[in-house]
């Protein structure tokens, strides 16, 4: 933990940066002029990006809900990122989660069945911003009500505002929305004055971006942006699974395919492996499944590795290509390259972008927190609390936006890549007589037809005084923002009457109905925070002990005597402690019990699976791996 | 008629403080605003002459600094109304820098502002392409649908590139042509077919900008 500002009595303003991600969230901000990250006790800078809910539908979120994940497999819910602003047929590996995904009450966007009732994405997402707000707010004894949030560059207008709803359903007032390629060269930018031409290569657990930028006297120009929303560093560990499972028979083969549990574990081996060659020329991966009497040894080594890896490698170059081709530039033109997201520390990886650029990428920042570091800086930009002469951002719109025509086409009105914020206006009419409404269909994407599209909503404008057919003059206004998101206005222009128009997004929320869902309000700022914080915490403290008794009654089996009665001594400890009215009492009571029940997830993991990556017990590669819970180990 | 096509630029003080306006249409000293000024071209809204002849640079640096005054994250701790008005400006000067920076869009940018494109004089000009020019545009579009072969790719793709590159030479030189039309002997013809050369010119690069984007729509990552 960061040294806290113990000041009682007086309530830090916190204007953060959060990167809220697939797999972990962090938040950063600035302290004394320099971005940091907010690290916990054991030196680890994360939320991990996991909802727990239980049957009383209690939630927890980060690494509580991790530890919690083998006695609550269907209420653990990961990666709710990838369903940000999504539809059901957007979902193409539904069978593989171990939780349901459903199609919600709210327009076409899933939500996840969790115990009988429905959580859309967004609450999800605001749960975890919640509890990155919770943690930040102890840490330094403060409030956060003013946040900068990334999104990948890729994001659509959907995506993006489902990601601005769940900062507002958890209290925080939204600065901007940024892409984390332009957050990460702003980290850089600032850090080592760097100006030029930037290209920053995000290789992260689910998906590739690549963004081309050029820094000048402090302004951040987006170049161009693209990406591969399909390939990530998952990609590289189903390479690495597919080496595991190659020497085995097929029948055996098929054991293994035929189980999620066994494959999860292979994966989790896979991955151990992955991160040990990034350091090590050869590692040895075993594994065993008793119960299907199949056993895995192999050596992997680097050249195994990276030959595996090729064509994922060979996929990331081609987009690099391609962006440097619209932009008309040579390899040689890029001045900086910078590395984001944990795939990127693959040395082979490194090794291609080295030959590609002719010089090192920089990786000086840890690729995993490059991107809340930016993120920080910019919150503070926006807050005032940096110099004015401070970096200004301008993006771009990473998607074309049009409009569906009649018969199914698509006229463009902005172009991917344009700057923003940018405006375009559309004339549209009635076809019939005394027609008094119009209906705009608003698709973003590169395809030609609009089925192929993205549907963004539907505007219906209403309020067109009655006339011969194409005579109103209904004048429409498509305004992109400085955080890329879509405002649509209109006007029709013989009457001079304003036509209203009705918003219909295609996978998304209201703004009513966000406003019904707004569960922290930010209200508190009057109120004694200390109190809030404490009252806050108690209620943690109690859903731990909830559960903790309900493990210890439910799933004896999983608890070793000698641990009960450690754990048993925890919960008598947190009891006690929240009599007290003390918050770091409660605090570290609850860090105690977490700390006792968390052992008994990866003795018992230990046990099941007699993995060793590279001399690495099972505990390491668990901690190295954050990506994968152990709900995914089943009994073998 | 007028002979020389470059304008220059004028200065703009703000009629509310009298401070000196790096954007015609909002004060960044005290943020009074003139949205009746919308309607001023790009050139003017810019502060550049009206000419083709406009170096990169150029543009970058007033993008620059027009950015460092304008954009809505300076004005992100000023109240709404002001922020609002920062984020307006800085679309009018997005969309004045699209009118200008890509050569074809502002050479029709150019074009938009003469008489003769007003009045239609040029429209039939723009209809007008060279001969079995869209033949074979027509057969290239077909190719590009029906998959080629790497190698022919990176061919047209070559030859999409120094056509364009062709193109925009000769908009160089009618535009520079046009700027001392007054020296031809008829400068009226003279304006008249350099004009038409133009709009021709304009209209052959969107053909090939279609195949550009036809070509880079194949390898669009996912």
């Amino acid at each position: 933990m960061q040294i806290p500002l113990k000041v009682k009595g007086q309530i830090t303003d916190i204007v953060a940066g959060i990167d809220l991600g697939t797999t972990n969230t962090l938040v950063a901000w600035v302290v004394d002029g320099d971005p940091k990250v907010l690290t916990d006790r054991h030196g680890r800078a994360i939320v991990p990006s996991v909802v727990g809910i239980d049957e009383e539908h209690h939630a927890v979120v980060g690494d509580d809900a991790k530890a919690r994940a083998l006695m609550n497999p269907s209420g653990t819910i990961t990666s709710v990122k990838r369903f940000m602003g999504r539809g059901i047929e957007d979902i193409d590996d539904m069978g593989r989660l171990p939780y349901r995904v459903v199609q919600s009450g709210m327009g076409k966007q899933v939500a996840v069945r969790v115990h009988g009732k429905e959580y859309l994405p967004q609450e999800l997402s605001a749960m975890i911003l919640g509890e990155a707000k919770k943690r930040i707010e102890r840490a330094y004894n403060g409030r956060l009500k003013r946040a900068v949030i990334t999104v990948p560059a890729y994001f659509d207008d959907g995506q993006r505002q489902a990601t601005r709803d769940a900062g507002r359903m958890a209290g925080i007032d939204v600065l901007r929305i940024i892409n984390e390629p332009t957050a990460a060269a702003l980290a850089y930018g600032l850090d080592q004055g760097a100006s030029g031409t930037i290209l920053v290569y995000d290789l992260g657990g689910g998906t590739f971006d690549v963004s081309l930028l050029k820094v000048t006297e402090g302004v951040f120009k987006v170049i161009g942006t693209t990406g591969n929303t399909r390939l990530g560093g998952d990609d590289f560990d189903y390479a690495v699974v597919e080496l595991l499972l190659s020497g085995l028979s097929a029948e055996d083969r098929a054991k293994v395919d035929g189980d999620s549990g066994r494959l999860a574990a292979v994966k989790i081996a896979a991955e151990g492996a992955k991160i040990a060659l990034s350091d090590n020329d050869s590692t040895d991966v075993a594994l065993s499944f008793q119960g299907a009497g199949i056993a895995i040894e192999r050596t992997i080594t680097r050249a195994d590795f990276d030959a595996a890896v090729k064509p994922l490698i060979d996929k990331t170059m081609d987009a690099i290509e391609f962006i440097l081709d619209e932009a008309d530039l040579d390899p040689e033109d890029v001045g900086e390259v910078v590395c984001v997201g944990g795939s990127s520390r693959i040395p082979a990886v490194r090794a291609r972008l080295e030959a590609e650029f002719g010089k090192p990428p920089h990786t000086e920042i840890d690729p995993d927190q490059v991107v809340a570091l930016g993120a920080a800086v910019q919150a503070a930009v926006l807050a005032g609390e940096r110099d004015a002469e401070g970096a200004v951002v301008l993006d771009v719109t990473p998607l074309s936006l049009g409009i569906e025509t009649y018969g199914g086409g698509a006229t463009k009105l902005l172009w991917r890549n344009t700057p923003i914020p940018v405006r375009a206006t559309e004339g549209f009419s009635t076809q019939i007589d005394d027609q008094t409404a119009v209906e705009i269909h608003v698709v973003q994407g590169e395809r030609e037809m609009a089925k192929d599209l993205r549907s963004l909503g539907r505007f219906r404008l209403r309020g067109i005084p009655p006339m011969a057919a194409g005579m109103p003059r209904v004048l429409v206004e498509f305004f992109i923002d400085a955080d890329g998101m879509l405002k649509v206005t209109a006007k029709e222009m013989t009457s001079s009457v304003e036509s209203s128009i009705e918003v219909k997004p295609t996978y998304g929320l209201t703004d009513e109905q966000v406003e019904d869902m707004i569960f922290d309000s930010i209200e508190h700022a009057e109120e004694d925070v200390q109190a809030h914080l404490l009252a806050d915490l108690k209620a943690e403290g109690e859903s731990v002990l909830r559960y903790t008794a309900r493990a210890l009654s439910e799933r004896p089996d999983l608890i070793p005597p000698p641990l009960e009665g450690q754990i048993r001594a925890a919960i008598a400890g947190l009891e006690a402690a929240l009599k007290s009215d003390d918050k770091e009492t409660v605090e570290a009571a609850m860090e105690v019990l977490n700390e006792s029940t968390a052992t008994v997830a990866s003795a018992m993991m230990n046990e099941v699976l007699s993995v060793t990556v590279a001399g690495k017990s099972m505990d390491e590669v668990m901690g190295s791996a954050p990506r994968t819970s152990a709900r995914d180990i089943q009994l073998g | 008629m007028s002979t020389s096509y470059a304008i220059t630029a004028e200065e703009h003080r703000c009629d509310e403080c009298g401070a000196g306006m790096a954007f015609p249409l909002f004060c960044d000293s005290c943020g009074a605003d003139y949205p009746e000024r919308s309607r001023m071209s790009a050139f003017g809204l810019l502060g550049l002459a009206r000419t083709f002849a406009i170096a990169d640079v150029e543009l970058d640096r007033r993008e620059l600094r027009l950015a460092q005054r304008l954009h809505p994250d300076r004005w992100a701790s000023r109240s709404s109304r002001l922020h609002r008005k920062a984020l307006l400006a800085q679309s009018a000067v997005n969309e004045a820098l699209e009118a200008v920076r890509d050569p074809f869009r502002r050479a029709e940018t150019l074009l938009a502002l003469t008489d003769e494109q007003r009045s239609g004089a040029l429209d039939e000009a723009g209809k007008r392409l060279p001969p079995g020019f869209l033949m074979e545009q027509l057969e290239l579009q077909e190719a590009v649908q029906d998959g080629l072969d790497p190698d022919a790719r990176k061919a047209l793709k070559k030859q999409t590139r120094r056509e364009l590159k062709r193109l925009r030479t000769v908009l160089e030189e009618s535009f520079a042509s046009l700027d001392v039309a007054d020296a031809a002997l008829d400068p009226a013809v003279a304006r008249a077919s350099t004009l038409e050369t133009i709009a021709s010119t304009v209209s052959q690069s969107r053909y090939w900008r279609n195949i550009q984007t036809a070509l880079r729509g194949e390898s669009i990552p996912e």
